[in-house]
């Protein structure tokens, strides 16, 4: 009976709660109705939903579902994904007055799609290329998606930084970059060969429980995609911090063919500073930054699928990149907080796999359950015929790995083998903290919003095994370093509390008692926290160091403004030498 | 249920904190009481518009989750994140019955404790209002109505306004603008939400356990630092959904509704979301007008335009600037004809167009500077030799920019009166280039004009570009 009222109670709370905040949403959002009284694609909604639906139908009444669909791959659904836009621009010219679309203008923007795709996708080939050649040396065990993932941001932080010290030497120019990353790419020829293969050529493989759902998902979630890239495609940024700083900051780089003195750390501005410095030109710029938000899909979907099916997957991210400020991010104010996203989610995907190491399937493993029967593909059967196309048993994985490696330059056998010599006692068995670090550290470097993932990582780790007394004396500790940096300060929020100092001590008070307590009890539970925490730290300050090197270099100085911000942007105009300035004119006029 | 006694003797201890903290701010009530009206620093007037002015500080952070959701402190786009977080995230809670049930009363409790708070604070803060003129504000709404679904809603805003008002009432003797018991509240609240979720969550794994804890210490953060900035929080928005969907599809022993019918609801929602989201991006998130034609014509552009018709190769990038901004490639053309002279610049789009600009612009985005230099040479000939002096060459205002003051006080709105002012009949500077044109009185002419008391404003424009003679 408790249970019944329990259920009927919450029940009625939350349909209530739900009717008014739904209320309130579309009296608050009056354009959403506007959009769909006025809207004027109904039959572009037609082809969609023939296009998806039809795919979706196929899809469900294939039978036995195969593992791929030869021709479905990474090409074909950019090929897809073209064709959307020219029906988009077809139709959308067809609607407005006084413009058309020609032959010539369909062979212009597919010119533009498949150029500026190009363009940064060959960026994106070299960061894969040396974050594959990386993790070679220094490698890591994930979920293959996962890994890939992680491949990718240590690529584009590698990028970045060979970016940067060549920016310090004004050589950042094509002649010379395209030589040189063309070099850096031959180290790792097997690695670019197999992404290239994997991403454009080899059939993308389609999980046994894909359903409907996930196809209908898929294809609006492409529309999106599709629709925000194409818009990148333009000869302006826009957006107001488009103008004043993210774009201004690839411009002026591109300009010096180097770095540019002041700004703060521009981590992500320099990667897109790529458009302009491998091909001159700005819709590759543009279409880098919008790669941030693509790259966070990837990354958010690795992570959905430890927990999710391919379907529900899908569902968020539908949920996420259908927001509209997620697209005014993707395609019109060109900040860089996608690009930041995406190394967020790559450090969820280091902290997930810290937190539950993960453990590949051996050859003696029971095998799994089978999935139920409607999914299952038929056995094949036993005969000549049939044995002639089936492939050959798969090696043991060491022999899989040994095949690939074999392949690989010599020396990175030997490299790798000296990396584990080298490597100091310390650090064995803690590659994915020391990723961490370099991650946040990088992260730091793009955005210094970027502290937000600091903390909360540190606290993680003094939590792992559900340390509570741990966690709360490092959140203690960690809420009484944001308010003694005064981060607060930033949005000029501390002047509203006035009793934040206070607050301050009393954290450090709680957690350095609460840690002490710890450490008195289970030392060396503590010990191993806080040889985590300095492995952390020192190198999340080495990600971030090169910033601290230029900043500290431009302005001489060692103060905690000159250490993040460097020199102050803009001619040396101040107050008092406007006042000096003015009295020199005037004693000059007199 | 002996550990949640143990667990609330902590809260009781937290509690009598902030009830110190309380009585200590409660000795300076008329000073916390009385709002900023006199100056806003420029990161007040450019970050604060985010967060919200609400009164007493606590309900300003209180509302923040809803005040983003419903994108009630700032109408745009850069904005909008939608409903289904706060919708349903919250939700995910009280979709197990499983014992201890007395959780599930707090965590009902807190959530209409922040519906009672934010729906009425964001209300009064659309309007401009005390909260003793919301009551009767919403009457005459009420009496306005035109459908059912509208007199719904203000019935709704009544309920929540008639205990608002005591409540704003009883945390105002201890709160105000600044006060001493807001980051107590809030650090307490952290703290009972770990609490409510570790026991919630005690049987689930330790990835899944530990990416929740870094998701909320994020959102805390974000909560605390970013001053309601969305973007500074992408995370949140991109892991919300995961938790959304993750937990509303999960089996659960004692769910609270049948697993079906959860995920159908979920379906539902995620379905209407992306209905509602799929034409307003087909209108390139502009919709609008005041005629029916004007509405439909904004519903037909799903590109803009200029920029479709470079793609199509129609237009050069030059084309599309001038019919982009207009009047930049005039201005344009006179300040990068060298790469000497500084450029002081408030606001406006230009600086990724100006040569040298690194070495070149004074960036004065909200006036900061501005005001002190008028308050240090009131004569405006004096400002501008000064000015000159430095070397300073053109000066170009955003003209826009009283549109992004929110400020109780105006404070923005009136400092780029008193700059604008400088260039009025001011002899040592000239007009080169603006996109706002004016019908003169004298002639019936309609010319680029920045001051409107020289005729009608035909367009408003966004900028005027002046050079120092």
């Amino acid at each position: 009976m408790g249970v019944k009222i329990t259920r009927l109670l919450t029940l009625l709370f939350c349909l209530v709660y739900v009717g008014i905040l739904l209320v309130e949403y579309v009296f608050q959002h009056p354009w959403y109705r506007e959009a769909i009284s006025f809207f004027q694609y109904v039959d572009f909604l037609l082809y969609l939903l023939v296009g998806i639906g039809g795919a979706a139908f196929f899809w469900h009444r294939k039978q036995p579902k195969p593992a791929h669909i030869r021709g479905v791959n990474g090409l074909s659904i950019f090929a897809a994904s073209w064709l959307l836009v020219l029906v988009a621009s077809i139709l959308f010219f067809a609607k407005i007055d006084n413009a058309s679309m020609s032959a010539a203008g369909a062979m212009n923007l597919t010119l533009f799609y498949w150029g500026v795709g190009l363009g940064v996708f060959v960026i994106m080939v070299i960061c894969f290329v040396m974050g594959d050649f990386l993790l070679k040396l220094f490698p890591l065990t994930m979920r293959p998606l996962e890994l890939a993932m992680i491949k990718m941001g240590v690529g584009i932080m590698s990028m970045i930084f060979l970016l940067f010290l060549l920016g310090s030497l004004h050589l950042l120019t094509p002649w010379f970059l395209f030589p040189f990353f063309l070099g850096i790419c031959m180290l790792n020829i097997t690695g670019g060969r197999r992404f290239l293969s994997q991403i454009l050529i080899k059939p993308i493989p389609l999980p046994t429980h894909l359903n409907a759902l996930g196809i209908v998902t898929f294809g609006f979630l492409m529309v999106f995609v599709a629709l925000n890239f194409v818009q990148t495609i333009r000869p302006i940024p826009l957006g107001y911090d488009a103008h004043n700083l993210y774009m201004r900051l690839p411009a002026l780089i591109h300009d010096y063919q180097g770095l540019v003195d002041g700004f703060q750390p521009y981590n992500w501005s320099l990667f897109m500073s790529a458009g302009f410095v491998f091909w001159g030109r700005i819709e590759v710029t543009l279409a880098l930054s919008y790669s941030g938000g693509v790259l966070s899909l990837f990354a958010l979907y690795a992570i959905a699928r430890r927990w999710l099916t391919v379907n529900h997957s899908m569902l968020v991210l539908v949920l996420f990149y259908v927001t509209p400020m997620v697209s005014y991010h993707s395609y019109q104010d060109m900040k860089v907080d996608l690009g930041l996203l995406f190394f967020s989610l790559c450090l969820a995907i280091l902290l997930i796999n810290w937190l539950t190491p993960y453990s590949p399937p051996t050859v003696d493993e029971p095998m799994p359950p089978k999935p139920p029967a409607s999914s299952q593909r038929p056995q094949k059967k036993n005969t000549k015929r049939h044995r002639k196309g089936r492939k050959k048993p798969i090696a043991s994985p060491a022999k899989h790995r040994r095949a690939i490696f074999d392949k690989d330059w010599p020396f990175v056998h030997k490299w790798r083998a000296r990396i584990e010599r080298a490597t100091p006692a310390i650090l064995k068995g803690q590659g994915l903290v020391v990723w961490l670090g370099l991650f946040t550290g990088f992260a730091l470097g793009i955005k210094l919003t970027s502290l937000m993932l600091f903390f909360p990582i540190l606290v993680v780790i003094w939590y792992q095994n559900n340390q509570y007394a741990l966690m709360f004396g490092m959140l203690s500790l960690s809420l009484f370093g944001v308010l003694f940096l005064q981060l607060d300060s930033q949005a000029a929020l501390r002047q509203w509390h006035l009793g934040a100092n206070m607050i301050q001590w009393l954290l450090a008070a709680i957690g350095g008692i609460l840690l002490g307590w710890q450490a008195f009890r289970h030392w060396q539970v503590v010990r191993q926290k806080l040889l985590l925490s300095v492995i952390y730290g020192s190198f999340f300050l080495l990600a971030f160091s090169p910033w601290i090197i230029k900043n500290v270099s431009e302005t001489g100085k060692l103060d905690k403004n000159s250490i993040i911000y460097g020199k102050n942007t803009g001619p040396a105009v101040t107050f008092e030498s406007l006042e000096k300035n003015w009295e020199n004119q005037k004693k000059k006029l007199n | 249920m002996q550990r949640w006694i143990k667990y609330t003797k902590h809260f009781v201890l937290l509690f009598l904190l902030i009830i110190t903290a309380g009585l200590v701010s409660a000795q300076r009530t008329d000073s916390l009481r009385k709002k900023n009206l006199s100056g806003n620093t420029s990161i007040q007037e450019d970050i604060h518009r985010y967060m919200g002015y609400e009164s007493p500080l606590p309900f300003r952070y209180l509302s923040l989750p809803y005040d983003v959701a419903m994108t009630a402190n700032l109408r745009t786009f850069t904005v909008e994140v939608g409903f289904f977080l706060l919708l349903l995230l919250p939700l995910v809670f009280l979709l197990s019955i499983s014992p201890p049930r007395s959780l599930l009363g707090v965590w009902v409790l807190f959530l209409i404790l922040v519906l009672t708070i934010s729906l009425p604070s964001s209300y009064l803060n659309q309007f401009n209002l005390e909260p003793e003129e919301g009551i009767s504000h919403i009457d005459k709404r009420l009496d306005m109505a035109s459908g059912s679904l509208e007199a719904v809603r203000y019935n709704i805003h009544l309920a929540f306004m008639h205990v608002y008002v005591p409540l704003n009432k009883i945390v105002s003797e201890i709160s105000g603008e600044k006060d001493y018991v807001t980051y107590p509240i809030l650090l307490v609240l952290l703290g009972g939400i770990l609490l409510l979720l570790h026991f919630r969550l005690s049987q689930n794994r330790a990835e899944e356990k530990g990416l929740l804890l870094f998701f909320i210490l994020y959102g805390s953060l974000w909560f605390l630092l970013s001053s309601g900035l969305p973007w500074y929080g992408f995370m949140l928005f991109a892991l919300g959904p995961l938790w959304v969907v993750y937990g509303w599809v999960k089996k659960r022993e004692q769910a609270l509704l049948p697993l079906k019918i959860q995920r159908i609801a979920l379906y539902a929602m995620v379905g209407l979301w992306v209905a509602v989201s799929l034409p307003l991006k087909m209108a390139n998130y502009t919709p609008g007008g005041k005629t029916v034609e004007a509405k439909t014509d904004a519903a037909k552009r799903v590109f803009f335009q200029p920029l479709a018709m470079y793609r199509n190769g129609d237009f050069t990038g030059e084309e599309v600037l001038g019919l982009f901004r207009s009047g930049y490639p005039q201005a344009l053309k006179a300040i990068n004809q060298e790469t000497s002279s500084l450029v002081y610049q408030v606001g406006t789009l230009m600086p990724f167009y100006i040569k040298k600009n690194d070495a070149r612009i004074i960036y004065d985005p909200f006036l900061g500077f501005g005001a002190a230099l008028i308050k240090k040479y009131p004569d405006k000939k004096e400002l501008i030799q000064v000015l000159k002096a430095s070397g300073v060459r053109y000066m170009v205002i955003d003209l826009k920019l009283p549109q992004v003051d929110k400020t109780p006080g105006k404070t923005l709105s009136r400092k780029f009166d008193d700059f604008i002012n400088v260039f009025y009949k001011n002899p040592l500077v000239e007009l080169v280039a603006t996109d706002r044109s004016v019908r003169m009185n004298e002639n019936g002419q309609v010319v680029p004009a920045v001051f409107f008391n020289q005729g009608k404003v035909v367009k408003a424009g966004s900028f005027a570009l002046y050079r120092i003679k």
